[in-house]
């Protein structure tokens, strides 16, 4: 009793210093990466963007004055009107939480199922390795955009179908990176030494080996967000993703494309404004991949 | 391994394009046909839209291996004869995309890497990664209103002479230039960091000649590797870029395809497409074993 009370204080430690140490060594690095920073701000703005566009946003995203239609920027719009005579600047604000909601979904999901058979087949190895593996062969096997483009296309045009696909085909390459590191920590002492101390499947592979796998998962999931965000963009660019009138910055470009020629404000700012989000999270996920990488470090 | 992996592909495509609501028939006719319903019946019976699914996959896995896609149901031409059509225009815009990404890609990223810590190193790696967080819808809205309509050098979209060709494969190979400006520069860092190198030194050899002749052949290897790899995200992206710029190729048919659910020639596409990712998979597997005897495969 006692001593199962300790493995799990213990438990509880090593996730608990893992983490910090990390995200330590991670501020620690980032304070000097300008990139980095410059990222970490594109993020902090997205973000607030998507939580507090209500506020943020000069106009109403829905409101129409056709009178005003296709408008170039003004003082009073600096993004410029849409082919509705609509604020681009309020739909791009509002546009943020669509991309935000599926790249934090598609992440989070594809990184617990991944996570989960990762370790499972790692851990396991044999039968159950064998059968996530090949399943994750064949969903790598695809360029994953295609795939998404196949599922929404036949699920239908909604949020729902445009985040399960993305998760669908997101999976494996967590399950793939979180399988290798399982395998390499399989076999390390303390892993030995906690099963020779008689401890449970789920507290050896909760307490020991997950904690050991987050390093790499993290650079992974935030270049993975700047994906999604990008996935999501290119499905709506397509007629695939959130329906209209709700604002999406793929949508967005995808009616600018229409009226490039008349209006080239709408493809070119929404799109850049969706370039460098993407920007951003690649940025982040350098600075954290070279602040965790030891080579690195001087 | 190649072919169970084909074959769950061709089942998660079979699958999810049966659950596609709405019937094939009525989507390529539009309107709910009236008249005569008998001529409905026979189409839907000799397309064998009646069958049982599983009957329906074992039949079209044996046209398969016979070579025979179906035909499709919107143009009622052979599946296979539309791929052969479009499939040589595909390999084309991603060949002159590899092409156009390693002329720019490589000596781009030496200049980095010997510069490295300047300024000119600081720009190089911040426009490599903007260049791979591009969208390429984007980038290919953007470029055809620069090269297009403002400086009328390219015709808009199209096919048939090599100026057709310059904006699409423009927008492929700039994103995937900034992957390759990566590896070069960590990748002769790397390796400039090695023995033999100091070694060239002391034989007297001028830097230049260490850098191209040394440092850049050994470095080239990991990026050959990776440039096959990254075909299966040209082939993602020609998806956007053949169907912005109407280059006659897979991603052109596989979207119109998709629109029109005309699923035999969605299921071909995807098909190819996928079939060929594996096998660059494996041919790039294989050579990475070839040259790096350190790489074992069970």
């Amino acid at each position: 009793m006692s001593s199962g009370g300790q493995l799990r204080l213990g438990m509880i430690k090593h996730i608990f210093l893992d983490g910090t140490t990390d995200l330590r060594v991670i501020a620690r690095h980032m304070r000097r990466d300008k990139p980095a920073l410059f990222g970490l701000a594109i993020v902090a703005l997205v973000v607030s963007m998507a939580l507090f566009a209500d506020f943020m946003a000069p106009y109403d995203p829905s409101v129409q004055d056709l009178t005003k239609r296709l408008q170039p920027p003004s003082f009073e719009h600096p993004f410029g009107l849409d082919e509705f005579g609509r604020d681009m600047l309020s739909r791009i604000i509002h546009g943020a939480r669509v991309s935000m909601l599926v790249g934090v979904t598609v992440t989070t999901l594809a990184l617990v199922v991944g996570m989960l058979l990762g370790v499972l087949s790692g851990y396991f190895g044999g039968k159950v390795d064998m059968l996530v593996m090949r399943v994750a062969d064949i969903f790598l096997a695809f360029p994953g955009l295609i795939i998404a483009i196949g599922f929404v296309a036949v699920l239908g045009q909604s949020i729902t179908n445009v985040i399960v696909s993305l998760v669908l085909v997101n999976w494996p390459g967590y399950a793939r990176v979180v399988r290798g590191q399982v395998l390499r920590i399989r076999n390390i002492e303390y892993v030995e030494a906690a099963k020779a101390i008689g401890a449970s499947h789920r507290s050896i592979m909760l307490g020991h080996v997950l904690p050991n796998t987050m390093s790499p998962l993290i650079v992974l999931a935030t270049i993975g967000m700047g994906w999604a965000i990008l996935a999501e963009a290119g499905l709506s660019f397509l007629g695939l993703g959130v329906k209209p009138p709700t604002p999406s910055w793929g949508a967005i470009i995808s009616s600018g494309r229409t009226y490039l020629i008349q209006a080239p404000h709408i493809a070119t700012i929404s799109g850049l404004i969706l370039a460098l989000t993407i920007l951003a999270f690649n940025l982040v996920g350098d600075a954290i991949r070279d602040a965790l990488d030891p080579r690195m470090r001087i | 391994m190649l072919v169970p992996v084909v074959l769950g592909v061709t089942l998660i495509i079979f699958v999810i394009m049966k659950l596609t609501p709405g019937d094939p028939i009525l989507n390529v006719y539009g309107i709910q046909p009236t008249g005569d319903q008998s001529y409905i019946a026979e189409l839907r019976d000799k397309l064998g839209l009646d069958d049982p699914i599983y009957v329906q996959y074992s039949k079209f896995l044996w046209r398969l291996i016979q070579g025979d896609l179906g035909r499709s149901i919107a143009s009622n031409k052979p599946v296979l004869s539309l791929i052969s059509e479009a499939l040589p225009n595909t390999l084309v815009l991603i060949l002159s995309a590899v092409a156009i990404a390693a002329l720019m890609g490589i000596p781009i990223g030496v200049i980095s890497a010997v510069r490295q810590g300047t300024r000119i190193d600081h720009t190089i790696r911040v426009a490599s990664i903007f260049a791979v967080s591009m969208p390429d819808f984007w980038l290919a809205l953007v470029l055809m209103l620069v090269f297009s309509y403002y400086l009328g050098l390219t015709p808009i979209a199209g096919h048939g002479t090599v100026l057709h060709l310059i904006l699409p494969s423009s927008t492929l190979g700039i994103g995937m230039s900034g992957v390759i400006v990566r590896l070069t520069r960590s990748n002769l860092l790397e390796i400039m960091r090695q023995d033999f190198i100091t070694a060239a030194y002391a034989r007297g050899l001028s830097r230049t000649k260490v850098i191209w002749r040394h440092a850049l052949r050994n470095a080239l290897i990991p990026i050959v590797t990776v440039l096959g790899l990254q075909l299966g995200f040209l082939i993602a992206g020609a998806f956007f870029v053949e169907w912005i710029f109407g280059w006659p190729g897979i991603g052109r048919l596989t979207v119109q395809a998709i629109t029109q659910r005309d699923y035999p020639v969605v299921l071909g596409t995807l098909l190819v497409t996928s079939s060929a990712y594996v096998l660059i998979n494996l041919i790039v597997d294989i050579i990475y074993a070839y040259i790096d005897p350190r790489v074992q495969y069970e």
